[in-house]
């Protein structure tokens, strides 16, 4: 019975598992340590519902309300002394009315750039590329240090609320962020809808202790704290208001205070995780959370006033720790909430750390792919994040908390710099492009933003003034060269690839009018008679090998050798004096005089013999390896 | 250029080579041929008239920078390269040989080797002066190796 119309014919088979490379030990470990690699169509488009965009994104802006009424009272109190708390009110108000103007700014940013805004690509679209640069520059500062910062103050949530681990203040953070690199550079994307969580919690926490603590004030037994502690900053006397010092320690404590703005950046660059319309949705989710840490902020500060509040130079206990355990009260159940607010505060924190594990590599993608930065920061990785990205980031930011010693006052003095320089930038080009357009409400979009980006870069200037000593001299001396290198990285892309451009009198595609090949011969072996095989492959007009002679006995092997193989029967050995023994530039010579002419193009095939790694070094001269590298 | 896609060297702007070699007397010997061959002259600037043998007395010999075409010339110079055909082809045998004011191509028909010529030795040769690919080439010279 025929099977087929071959009669004898081997039955057809399915396909057979072919054999694979097997994996180097390091891959194993790899694979062990980060999970199976992901496949790139696994890279599906998350769509977030409002309530999830809100507890994700905004963990970053409302997590800091943690720390920023804290630092206003750091930098008032050695000065002002009591008089401070009095002061904590209007500083406060200053604060939320720049938080109100940004807001409406960023509100404009998410309404024209429906898919990805943030100051980048807003600076990008309106003032150019350069400009750009110095946006990225500002928010990749601003992202490391966010790092850092979050990291540090949801460590020092924990110390607050259990003193004895103070010692282990920067291990811990340094522990915190290579957790947080660990959890980014595996994925972290599948859990992602639990991040949203923290924020919940925070949220829901710091309502019930400002509730509890509102009904308390009102009765009248909310505790005024003890403001003479040991641990804390120093009091200072009540002095006048209008002399230069204080004016300049008012600026500081503003400065400080800044720092509760933090985070805005997030919703505008994420506008397109929203589900459709997207750009409503960002709108809406930014208001509310603008409402959330306007009303935090304000919160806080009142409270902190209210009950006096005194930071500790450690940095802990915290304010708002002190805030939630006067406001809860000894109770057993106030002692437990409190522990709860304490975790929720941690929790938030080291989410809005993580909010920027994802906002960094994307911004460097960017900025990558428009050739500022290196093209390896475009590179996913093993489980499709941006795993240099990331690494660059965790890196830096560990780097800066051993310099400061994980301290939260230290931190700020590098921040808000960068994101005040985003808002800046963002609200002057939200303000030109709505010139540019004229439509609708131009007039109020280009003063609404025009004044954002006018109180930003007041707040910049007072921050790089006030701070420069404290830290904020590193900064700006760095980002100026940072953005000279990213300019100057620029121009080498640039440049190269004007020298890779395909242009119409180069681009076509016929074969070389002439292609000679020769093969550089150092012995008659497999390693030769392969690249001759190889060599008859390529086609040439003319194939030929040479030999540098270097020592004529060696030489006269070779040429015996030669004649003696069948194999090379018909390649023309040429032996070449080099009387200096210098290979490579002989070789280079060669070549330049084979390519004399103009549509001679000449091969050189090296056969390459490679050995043991480290003995091959010391048994082999690596005299091919040179010759090489010298083209 | 060398390797046609050298970035670097593409940027760089700068040439790889020398063309004007100078061509120090002891040491290695001219490599580059662009300048100095010799400029082929056209048929009818040629003058025939010496097509003689010349002696091998060593008052005749002619730098090689100076010979011309169709004509005879007793040159001495290094031999740089010795090129021999393959097995299955035509036996021939080029030889370059320069002095320091350029260099010439010996091309020996009908033989595989020849006997005491390594590269580096210097040699004498005497023929009539033709031409392969735009330089020139003596054709089966009387030749002396000196030792």
């Amino acid at each position: 019975m025929p099977k087929s119309w071959t009669d004898n014919a081997p039955t057809p088979v399915v396909l057979q598992e072919h054999s694979h490379l097997k994996d180097p030990y390091l891959y194993k470990i790899k694979r062990f340590v980060l999970g199976n690699p992901l496949n790139r169509h696994t890279l599906g488009h998350q769509r977030l519902a409002k309530r999830y965009a809100l507890g994700i994104l905004s963990s970053d802006a409302i997590s800091s309300s943690a720390y920023g009424s804290e630092q206003i009272l750091i930098a008032l109190l050695p000065a002002f002394g009591l008089a401070s708390f009095a002061l904590m009110m209007p500083m406060t108000a200053v604060i939320i009315a720049i938080l109100t103007i940004v807001t409406l700014s960023y509100r404009n940013v998410i309404e024209v750039y429906t898919k990805t805004g943030g100051a980048y690509i807003v600076t990008r679209d309106n003032f150019g590329p350069k400009m750009s640069v110095v946006a990225a520059v500002a928010l990749m500062l601003d992202y490391i240090v966010t790092v850092a910062i979050q990291s540090a103050a949801g460590v020092a949530a924990i110390i607050s609320t259990f003193p004895s681990l103070h010692s282990g203040k920067v291990y811990m953070t340094v522990g915190i962020i290579v957790l947080i690199t660990y959890g980014n550079l595996r994925g972290v994307k599948e859990a992602g809808k639990s991040f949203a969580l923290p924020t919940y919690l925070f949220v829901g926490g710091m309502a019930v202790v400002f509730a509890t603590g509102l009904i308390r004030a009102f009765s009248g037994n909310l505790p005024v704290l003890d403001t003479n502690l040991p641990g804390t900053y120093p009091i200072g006397q009540a002095q006048g208001l209008l002399t230069f010092s204080a004016i300049f320690i008012l600026l500081r404590a503003f400065a400080n205070g800044g720092s509760s703005l933090t985070g805005l950046e997030a919703i505008s660059d994420g506008v397109a995780l929203f589900k459709v319309p997207e750009a409503d949705n960002a709108r809406r989710t930014l208001l509310i959370m603008s409402s959330i840490l306007g009303t935090l902020v304000l919160g806080v500060s009142w409270f902190a006033q209210r009950i006096q509040t005194m930071p500790y130079e450690g940095g802990t206990p915290t304010v708002i720790s002190q805030i939630a355990k006067a406001a809860l009260g000894d109770g057993p159940g106030g002692r437990i909430f409190f522990i709860f607010v304490q975790a929720a505060t941690m929790l938030i924190l080291f989410a809005g750390a993580n909010t920027t594990y994802s906002a960094f590599p994307i911004l460097c993608n960017f900025v990558a792919a428009d050739g500022y930065l290196p093209h390896q920061l475009t590179k996913r990785g093993h489980r499709l994040a941006f795993s240099n990205g990331i690494l660059f980031l965790a890196s830096s930011a560990i780097a800066l908390v051993l310099i400061t010693g994980a301290r939260v006052d230290r931190l700020v003095a590098f921040y808000a710099l960068g994101v005040f320089t985003g808002f800046t930038l963002a609200g002057f080009g939200m303000a030109k492009h709505a010139y540019s357009n004229r439509k609708g409400a131009w007039r109020t979009k280009i003063f609404i933003n025009s004044l954002s980006g006018s109180v930003s870069v007041i707040v910049v200037i007072v921050f790089a003034v006030v701070k420069f000593t404290e830290g904020a001299w590193l900064v700006v001396t760095i980002a100026p060269i940072a953005v000279f290198s990213l300019l100057r990285l620029h121009r080498q892309y640039q440049r190269e690839k004007a020298a890779l451009l395909l242009r119409s009198e180069e681009s076509r595609a016929t074969s070389i009018s002439r292609h000679d090949v020769t093969i550089l011969v150092d012995s008659v072996d497999v390693a030769t008679v392969g690249a001759v095989r190889y060599a008859r492959s390529l086609n040439p007009h003319s194939l030929s090998a040479v030999h540098f002679v270097i020592d004529d006995q060696r030489a006269e092997e070779i040429k015996k050798a030669w004649h003696e193989t069948h194999a090379l029967d018909d390649v023309m050995l040429e032996l070449i004096d080099c009387p200096d023994r210098r290979l490579p530039n002989a070789a280079m010579d060669y070549a330049l005089r084979s390519t004399a002419s103009q549509d001679v193009e000449v091969t050189l095939l090296l056969p390459r013999r490679s050995y043991a790694p480290l003995l091959g070094k010391l048994l082999h001269d690596q005299t091919a390896e040179e010759i090489a590298r010298s083209f | 250029m060398p390797v046609p896609f050298d970035v670097a060297k593409i940027i760089s702007g700068k040439e790889v080579f020398v063309h004007e070699k100078h061509v120090p007397a002891m040491s290695a010997p001219a490599k580059g041929e662009s300048t100095t061959i010799p400029k082929i002259k056209p048929a009818t600037a040629v003058s025939f008239k010496n097509n003689e043998p010349v002696s091998h007395y060593a008052e005749n010999l002619l730098p090689i920078g100076k010979i011309t075409w169709r004509s005879r010339a007793h040159v001495k110079g290094r031999v740089t390269s010795i090129r021999t055909a393959p097995r299955d082809s035509a036996p021939t045998v080029e030889v370059e040989i320069w002095d320091d004011t350029g260099g010439v191509t010996l091309q020996f028909l009908g033989r595989r080797e020849i006997a005491g010529l390594d590269v580096g030795s210097q040699l004498l040769a005497e023929g009539m002066v033709g031409e392969t690919e735009g330089s020139l080439t003596i054709l089966n010279p009387s030749y002396e190796i000196i030792i």
